[in-house]
């Protein structure tokens, strides 16, 4: 774990690439596994607590605020909201690590994570944008199906002419 | 009524155009304060719950209902997520405070002078966090609305005296266990399933679920197998 994580964390982006099929929603088949790496990669966090290496622990949980992140690379509203799913799991383990009092240098990687940021960090208007980008271009791509099930799933009179 | 391709796709293009305003306007209310936005989240919304109760008049947009399911609830979720992203952060400001100063910061103020930036406020009130602290640690917490308060999915209040109480009574818990399986096998060490401490998400629930109905594979080893040295040693 130690290595696969030493590894991945220096890589600079980790590409999800949820826009990879054109569908109107995005392709998520690795939420399942993200989940995976994160409960091992906080397992893995205690243990470094427990030897004494709260830095690495907390280098790790700034790594996995990192991967939520990159979760949410295509920034949408949909990964988003996936990403933010997976934000209590974390906190909850940030919690614990700062109830049990790190001196100050072993906080600097979570620290420098939280200064570098831009707030808001969940800009709602820039998913709400890129969500409709990505049914316009669906819809236009593939227009003929896209029209037919646009039209099948508007009900009543409205629906049934376009269908 | 009957529409041909092309008058199909002209009211599909009409629709999308009337869409993009629809977006530029929720936008535009997501960026206002919340007790502003939230009103204007809440005007989207029903405007868009009219076109979905009129489906026999044709010059309204019929596919925004489609496109845009109700935003309240979810608005308050994403300003909710950035609350705890933001806790977090004035917690490490406070943590750090506590190893220089050699005590938790007394108030929210305080946290924020000692971040050598602004320290972001909180996305409910545009003010500070509530904070509070005693001996074992201090609490932050967002003003969030009350539903917002009971879902589990969201941490709105960190308490780190609690999560030490926690943590100690879970561990007495945890030995006082032990002691009965102990006694039970007769000196023997029970080793069962990790413990799933933390959970969001309907998989992980369903997965809890399924484990619950399992009954746990506990692997049993002797304090004689254990002490034993293994062969060739």
């Amino acid at each position: 774990m130690a290595r696969a994580l030493r590894d991945a964390g220096s890589k600079t982006y980790c590409a999800f690439n949820p826009q990879g099929s054109l569908s109107a929603s995005p392709d998520l088949r690795y939420l399942p596994l993200m989940r995976s790496v994160m409960t091992r990669a906080i397992t893995y966090a205690h243990a470094m607590e427990f030897v004494r290496k709260a830095g690495e622990a907390s280098a790790v949980y700034a790594d996995l605020f990192r991967m939520l992140d990159h979760l949410n690379s295509d920034q949408s509203w949909a990964s988003s909201f996936y990403a933010i799913g997976q934000l209590p799991i974390l906190i909850r383990a940030v919690e614990g690590f700062l109830s049990r009092r790190p001196p100050r240098e072993d906080l600097e990687p979570l620290i420098a994570y939280f200064e570098q940021l831009q707030y808001p960090h969940y800009s709602q208007c820039t998913y709400l944008h890129n969500e409709m980008r990505q049914y316009e271009r669906w819809l236009i791509k593939e227009a003929g199906p896209a029209e037919k099930k646009t039209g099948a799933a508007i009900r009543g009179p409205v629906g049934q002419a376009c269908r | 009524m009957q529409l041909d391709e092309a008058e199909r796709r002209a009211l599909l293009v009409t629709w999308l155009l009337g869409y993009e305003d629809e977006i530029k306007d929720l936008c535009a209310a997501t960026n206002l304060p919340y007790p502003q936005g939230v009103q204007a989240v809440v005007e989207i919304d029903n405007r868009i719950l009219q076109i979905r109760d009129s489906r026999d008049k044709p010059d309204l947009n019929h596919a925004l209902p489609l496109f845009m399911p109700p935003m309240k609830t979810t608005y308050e979720q994403y300003l909710a997520a950035e609350a705890m992203f933001r806790m977090v952060y004035h917690l490490l400001v406070a943590a750090e405070y506590r190893d220089f100063v050699g005590a938790w910061p007394e108030s929210a103020k305080l946290v924020s002078q000692f971040g050598q930036e602004t320290l972001p406020p909180d996305p409910f009130t545009g003010g500070p966090f509530k904070y509070d602290h005693d001996k074992k640690g201090p609490r932050i917490s967002a003003d969030a609305p009350k539903w917002l308060l009971k879902e589990d999915r969201f941490i709105l209040a960190i308490d780190l005296g609690k999560r030490v109480q926690q943590d100690q009574d879970r561990l007495k818990e945890y030995l006082r266990d032990k002691k009965k399986i102990g006694k039970a096998e007769e000196g023997r060490v029970a080793i069962g399933p990790p413990e799933i401490v933390e959970s969001t998400g309907t998989c992980n629930r369903a997965r809890q679920k399924y484990l619950s109905r399992q009954k746990p594979p506990i692997a049993y080893f002797t304090r004689a197998t254990m002490s034993a040295k293994p062969e060739g040693s």
